[in-house]
């Protein structure tokens, strides 16, 4: 008797257990919905500043960049993502100074561990939130930062 | 009572040095016995093996032991080597404690020291074909191109044996037999989580041995990181448990603190602390969804997902990244908290507190789960210790092992949390602490969000940073077990030799002992509840 009994109670508790399970999903299922409507909604995304998406050089508007071309982010850099190419430029009094070329930036190297924003002395690059990076190929990953024909800021 | 002195009794040859931490220097010959009178004399009982870290000191290969006492807390470090690099034999500690076998077959992977009577000599992680030990600070890496053939399993493995006339012997030792029902789970099965392979031996449907296969994601993080500079290190940690990435460099910035003296301020404390504590919370967040997912619940499932994702939205509004973070740094974090965060986490504090309560109803409570859960898979204390399965599997076995309570760090000492243990060691036990620990890490972080203090973010540090020489050990609980970190330094900016604990390695290794004589589809539920990440087992 004891055993039909214990059956029998574990059978109904074991309904009952499904049957709040029932009941909680239900009423999650009638709540207002979390999931957001990727890519329709892209005007209205919010990301937040801070997000890092892509290594960008700001240039004001008169088309000046800030950086210096030392290279201390391609030295901080731990995968080889950055190479900066400069001219040596010897200007009339004698001094040499280095001149930005091409700052090449490899998206697809890049771990975004901003050791190249946080040590760069003249704070010449930062992080967007731009986060849509898929291209077809590998090539178009390799960015070229400075835009054409941009000078150092005068300061 | 004197450690230093007890070692001294029983091998009279030891050194000492004292170089960030207190070492033993032990002969080779010596250091079976002293870690057998270790564990088991009852005014020591270092029953704990914390870590165990292959060495290339340069002109010998060696190993180094950390060592824990469960009963009374005390650790200690023991190192011993050998000169002979052609033919590195060391005697090993694997019927001492069972979480050294799985290490030291790491330690023959990375430095070829081959460990007599283990009973299990393999590779671990790299391929079988290998040429040559990644970690020596000789190798050379172009023996070793992408090989384009499959790598072939072997049934048979080496083993060394000492016998008692001193000679050497070879042995072979059969992991399966050609009789064996051998069938493969994994690397790429979705109850691993992650690429894991387990070859399993099963009798109808009973399990009767299980080999874990690691490496399938091995990067080399630790040899990566001894030809990076320090600030350069920290990035690959959030790589490592990407589900404890505050946790783990947390440890690997409190490391290299601490070996350089640094004070770090309050309000730094402050802010890893509860960092850490929401980390935790996403990650059982995540072992709720994943478990359930397992058992086939898949409404509970996105419950989890969808309150995970609040806590990503208050890191990424922090920290600028959802999964890797990139968060603390050394000397403090990376930037100051939004202004938004204290207003946010105290939201998501009071929602998932009420939120709970759905979470026990449509699965905890659920009879199928309770069924699955109960009495499978049971890990005794012992094992768990013995093993150093520790987080969440140690606590459901019932072994105390909170790196927050035993080696309080941040302001875990300032905060009045209590410790979920369990005794039955079930995967429902497993379950339960988790769940559990969730309220716990809400009640922390409410008791520190109101308190943060006003202060720096972030000490000034040198452009350039150097440890002074010696041997560092940090450790914190990440969301899975304690995560340790060993840096040996001789003063550069890089690290001469850099070691993760893995909280996932012993759990991996425990597999075997938890499943064997049990039913293969408890292998889920058992994998599900023991919550490991593979790129951390991996690194």
């Amino acid at each position: 008797m004891n055993s039909f009994f214990k059956y029998f109670h574990s059978l109904f508790s074991g309904i009952l257990t499904l049957l709040i399970g029932m009941k909680t999903s239900m009423k999650v299922f009638l709540r207002k919905k979390v999931t957001e409507k990727y890519p329709e909604n892209r005007d209205t995304l919010k990301i937040s500043d801070r997000f890092r998406g892509t290594l960008v050089m700001p240039h004001d508007t008169e088309n000046h960049h800030k950086c210096v071309a030392c290279g201390i982010c391609q030295i901080s850099c731990p995968n080889g993502s950055i190479v900066v190419h400069f001219d040596t430029v010897v200007s009339e009094d004698g001094k040499k100074s280095k001149v930005l070329t091409n700052y090449e930036y490899d998206l697809g190297n890049c771990m975004y561990c901003q050791l190249c924003v946080n040590t760069c002395p003249h704070d010449a690059i930062c992080f967007d939130n731009s986060f849509e990076h898929a291209v077809f190929s590998r090539e178009k990953l390799i960015k070229k930062l400075n835009r054409e024909g941009s000078t150092l800021v005068k300061k | 009572m004197d450690i230093k002195n007890r070692i001294l009794e029983i091998v009279p040859e030891a050194e000492f040095s004292e170089n960030g931490s207190l070492v033993a220097i032990v002969p080779s010959s010596n250091l079976y016995t002293l870690a057998k009178r270790l564990k088991n004399d009852e005014d020591t009982s270092f029953d704990y093996l914390l870590s165990l870290t292959g060495m290339d000191f340069g002109d010998s290969l060696g190993v180094i032991y950390h060592l824990e006492s469960t009963k009374y807390g005390h650790m200690i470090v023991l190192q011993t080597s050998t000169n002979d690099k052609d033919k590195p034999e060391l005697y090993s500690v694997s019927d001492i404690w069972k979480g050294a076998n799985i290490n030291e077959r790491e330690a023959y992977d990375f430095f070829g020291i081959r460990f007599i009577n283990h009973p299990d000599m393999r590779r671990i992680f790299l391929r079988d074909d290998w040429v040559g030990f990644p970690l020596r600070k000789d190798y050379n890496d172009e023996l070793n191109p992408l090989r384009m053939t499959n790598e072939v399993t072997e049934d048979m493995t080496q083993e060394l044996t000492l016998d008692k006339d001193g000679t050497f012997t070879n042995k072979e030792n059969i992991i399966f037999d050609d009789q064996e029902y051998v069938i493969n789970i994994g690397p790429q099965h979705p109850a691993t989580h992650g690429v894991l392979r387990f070859r399993t031996s099963l009798q109808g449907e009973t399990i009767k041995k299980i080999e874990p296969y690691c490496g399938y994601i091995h990067r080399g993080i630790e040899k990566m990181c001894e030809s990076l500079t320090y600030p350069q290190t920290l990035a690959l940690t959030d790589r490592l448990d990407y589900l404890s990435c505050h946790q783990s460099r947390h440890a690997l910035c409190m490391c290299i603190e601490k070996a350089i003296g640094v004070e770090i301020p309050e309000r730094v404390q402050y802010i890893r602390t509860i960092m850490d504590e929401l980390q935790r919370i996403d990650s059982h967040l995540l072992f709720y969804s994943c478990l359930c997912m397992d058992l086939g619940a898949l409404t509970a499932f996105f419950y989890g997902f969808r309150d995970r994702e609040k806590i990503l939205d208050i890191f990424e509004n922090t920290t600028g990244g959802r999964l890797i973070q990139n968060y603390n740094v050394i000397g403090g974090v990376q930037a100051d908290l939004h202004p938004n965060f204290v207003k946010d986490v105290k939201e998501f504090s009071s929602y998932m507190r009420k939120i709970l309560k759905e979470y026990h109803d449509i699965f905890t409570g659920n009879i199928i789960a309770q069924q699955r859960l109960k009495d499978v898979g049971v890990l005794s204390r012992e094992d768990a210790i013995s093993f150093g399965a520790t987080g969440g599997t140690g606590r459901a076995s019932g072994w105390a092992c909170d790196t927050r309570k035993r080696k309080p760090y941040g302001v875990y000492d300032k905060v009045s949390f209590k410790e979920i243990v369990y005794n039955e060691g079930d995967s429902f036990a497993r379950y339960m602490v988790r769940m559990d620990e969730i309220v716990e890490s809400l009640n922390i972080i409410d008791q520190l969000i109101d308190n943060i203090p006003e202060g720096e973010y972030q000490v000034k540090m040198k452009p350039i940073i150097r440890i002074p020489e010696g041997k560092y050990f940090a450790s914190v609980e990440s969301s899975r077990g304690e995560f340790g970190v060993f840096i040996d330094s001789r003063g550069d900016k890089s690290p001469y030799r850099m070691k993760f604990r893995a909280t996932g390695l012993p759990l991996v290794a425990a597999v075997d002992t938890i499943t064997s004589g049990g039913k293969i589809a408890d292998l889920i539920a058992i994998g599900g509840t023991l919550d490991y990440i593979i790129p951390e087992i991996d690194r």
